[in-house]
């Protein structure tokens, strides 16, 4: 009976095998050789590799495309809020409550304003999309607000915000659309931007595509800003600049993306409290520790798994709080 | 198909935009994975779950570069957690050194794709005839030796050295490290399993 050792196996004889076109006595015997060492299964498993991967260059990209299309079920994302007109305010109620039941994470009222139906979208610990009739969407970061009327009026469409949120409106240069923030009105043609305008912060406008007009309502001044352009209201001015990474930090609640050059941890951590609602604490002289660091689509134990990988931390959970100590730099 | 911005940073993805980025990126995705997972069906799975993710987002990164680089990192994210919830063997050291190396966060994200078909047409002539009736017209061995008129023994030459070639190439372009991880269902492949592929 043959018997075959390591150096002795042939590759002939390995790629047959993975061919199929041994018979049941080498099979027998390729089966006992593996069974030697788990060495032989790693060579086997290297030509196995090769003939797989050159299978792989064979895929349809046309046909994968079509089995897989098959698989995508509509986005849940975004929130549409056309909803019938109500016949009887029983009714009314009904349709609004079957709403709250789907979406679970925001309420929606239906009030009259002066004739228009005002609809109040409320996002709570999770962002909510908002699509109006336009075509419009709005984005609404966690604990913010949009009010917006059912219909818009003739010459403008107007809507109201407290809190965050990121806004891709429809051109339409017949009927500008107006955001009321607070001390702040932003009017727009047809944009990509971000509106922040929280309570206790300064107001800070950033835009994605298109341009913007800007009236800081305190002062009555106006600004215009384009593309790649951010300004914040506050103190009774503007300040207008090019957007950069530091900027786009305080958006990271949609982009998923931190950029940091050189920053404190402490400073860090509190952004990405920020960006995510997540409660992380530092102990210890590690907080003064200087990083250079990209945070890219990661949630949060992605980034404490870096944040790890770069320092020497532990870190401990208590409740929902998070909390991270060390004391060297290195 | 979708704005993009000098200073942003994400776009929407919508079913033309997935079509677009499923189509340019799957196939390379999956010779990619198979450096991890020792199976094509798992990989192509894989590989799928990593886009529906992204549908489900409903959002992905304006920048070409950065969403290759996403991709990549999160097929082989998906890969290594995979690998680590499926082992068979009790010795954990050759995953922990794929993740700890400097390797690993240096992983090629060459098109795999295109290298392997030009490897394939760099082979000798006749090697690269006998190895493309094997693999691309799914020909047996008999089958192959009676099409070019040579010996079976001739195209068992010309495959073994074939696939001996190919490996090295790939070796070179993947890394030894990873090439050197595999790791099989059921600890070993059973003896009368129709194998390869």
């Amino acid at each position: 009976m043959k018997q075959f050792y390591n150096h002795n196996m042939n590759e002939e004889l390995l790629t047959r095998y993975l061919l199929g076109e041994t018979d049941e006595e080498e099979n027998t015997l390729i089966g006992e050789w593996l069974l030697q060492d788990p060495a032989n299964n790693r060579q086997l498993g290297q030509i196995r590799t090769v003939l797989d991967m050159v299978e792989l260059t064979r895929i349809d990209e046309t046909a994968s495309w079509n089995n897989f299309k098959t698989k995508l079920q509509p986005q849940t994302k975004h929130v549409t809020m056309d909803v019938a007109k109500p016949k009887s305010s029983i009714l009314r109620w009904a349709v609004a409550a079957s709403i709250l039941i789907l979406i679970g994470i925001s309420s929606i009222y239906f009030y009259n304003v002066s004739g228009s139906k005002l609809v109040i979208a409320q996002s709570s610990d999770e962002q909510l999309d908002i699509n109006l009739k336009d075509g419009s969407q709005v984005t609404l970061n966690r604990n913010s607000e949009l009010s917006y009327p059912k219909r818009f009026a003739r010459n403008e469409r107007k809507v109201f915000l407290k809190g965050d949120a990121f806004f891709s409106i429809e051109p339409n240069p017949e009927k500008p659309f107006i955001i009321d923030a607070g001390d702040l009105n932003v009017t727009v043609l047809g944009t990509s931007f971000y509106v922040s305008a929280r309570e206790g912060e300064t107001p800070q406008v950033l835009v994605e595509t298109g341009t913007v007009e800007c009236l800081y309502k305190p002062t009555g001044e106006k600004t215009i800003l384009k593309a790649g352009e951010t300004a914040t209201f506050g103190n009774n001015q503007i300040e207008k600049k090019t957007v950069t990474n530091q900027d786009m930090n305080a958006f990271a609640w949609k982009t998923y993306r931190l950029v940091f050059q050189d920053e404190k941890l402490s400073e860090i951590v509190k952004l990405v409290n920020k960006a995510y609602g997540s409660k992380i604490e530092i102990e210890g002289d590690v907080r003064d520790c200087h990083l250079t660091v990209n945070f890219e689509q990661l949630n949060i134990d992605g980034i404490i798994n870096v944040l790890q990988s770069i320092l020497d931390i532990d870190f401990s959970k208590s409740k929902d709080k998070i909390i991270l100590k060390g004391e060297g730099c290195q | 198909m979708a704005t993009e911005n000098p200073t942003s940073l994400t776009q929407k993805v919508d079913e033309q935009y997935m079509e677009v980025l499923f189509k340019t990126y799957f196939k390379g995705l999956c010779i990619f994975a198979r450096q991890f997972v020792p199976d094509n069906d798992k990989v192509q799975d894989i590989v799928q779950d990593v886009f529906l993710n992204i549908w489900e987002k409903g959002e992905m990164l304006a920048s070409e570069s950065q969403v290759k680089g996403y991709l990549y990192t999160a097929v082989r994210n998906r890969c290594l957690n995979y690998i680590r919830d499926n082992k068979k063997f009790s010795d954990n050291v050759e995953v922990a050194h794929i993740e700890n190396s400097d390797n690993s966060s240096r992983i090629e994200y060459r098109e795999l794709d295109k290298l392997i078909r030009s490897a394939i047409n760099e082979l000798p002539e006749k090697c690269k005839e006998v190895f493309e009736l094997s693999r691309f017209q799914d020909l047996k061995y008999q089958q192959i030796a009676d099409t070019l008129g040579i010996s079976v023994k001739t195209v068992e030459a010309q495959m073994t050295k074939a696939l001996k070639v190919l490996r090295e190439k790939l070796a070179g372009y993947t890394g030894m490290a990873l090439f050197i991880l595999q790791y099989f269902f059921g600890g070993h492949i059973r003896v009368n399993e129709k194998s390869g592929v």
